[in-house]
């Protein structure tokens, strides 16, 4: 069965996204892992009034697809589901939806991660923190970057 | 010749646009080239922010480091640097 990839500006049901994700990867499915990310609601000292994701129709899907390939060299994966909205986002709003079906928990763990790794710093979105002290489009930061890196000399 | 440029994020705010048709001389294009199109239609100082060497250029949606060709209806994007998902 193919991944799914999906960007929507509509929020997203756990449950129905975990259900499918089951669905799809069969009977000798052992293992999901699954990461959900929310909008977090200060930064600093300074309070989150919202979120503002942009992506480029059919290039972000793409940046996508070509991480779970990654992933699927690395591990032993029977499905993907990666759901991710757009639009404006209040904070605590669900953002990211990452959830990884494998016969093995090793594999759904580390999938999981990695894909979520590779999401913060080559999947193509653009985001601005709309907060009380004025708007900002936001960087990667160092860590993420770190995060994704540690990836590269690991043995998978 | 005619190609679509779309520009996005805080391009798209800077420039108080999402997206022109520009025309083209002939098939060969480099970032110089169109940079100096753009200029003529938009002005030096609106085409200022696309100037950062951080920004990138992707031609049919794949990012294009050195030169490149377009073709009638290519779709030339001018990106800031992704936030990540």
């Amino acid at each position: 069965m193919v991944d799914e990839i999906r960007i929507q500006p509509e929020d997203f049901s756990y449950a129905d996204e975990y259900a499918r994700c089951l669905q799809a990867a069969g009977p000798e499915c052992g293992a999901v892992a699954s990461f959900v990310g929310l909008v977090r609601s200060s930064v600093g000292d300074s309070d989150v009034v919202g979120l503002q994701l942009e992506h480029y129709p059919g290039m972000t899907e793409q940046s996508i697809a070509k991480i779970l390939a990654a992933a699927r060299k690395r591990w032993d994966l029977q499905h993907v589901i990666v759901v991710h909205r757009v639009g404006e986002l209040k904070p605590n709003a669900q953002i990211v939806l990452v959830v990884v079906a494998s016969s093995h928990r090793p594999d759904a763990f580390a999938a999981c991660e990695y894909v979520m790794d590779y999401l913060k710093t080559e999947a193509v979105f653009w985001k601005k923190e709309l907060r009380n002290d004025g708007d900002a489009w936001i960087k990667s930061t160092g860590d993420d970057f770190a995060r994704r890196d540690s990836w590269v000399d690991e043995p998978s | 010749m005619t190609i679509n440029v779309l520009f996005f994020a805080s391009l798209k705010e800077e420039l108080g646009l999402e997206s022109m048709t520009l025309d083209v001389h002939d098939s060969f294009c480099n970032r110089a080239e169109l940079l100096e199109l753009l200029q003529n239609k938009l002005g030096r100082e609106r085409i200022a922010p696309l100037l950062m060497e951080n920004v990138a250029i992707a031609v049919n949606q794949t990012i294009e480091k050195a030169d490149f060709t377009v073709q009638t209806g290519d779709e030339v994007a001018f990106l800031p640097p992704i936030t990540g998902g």
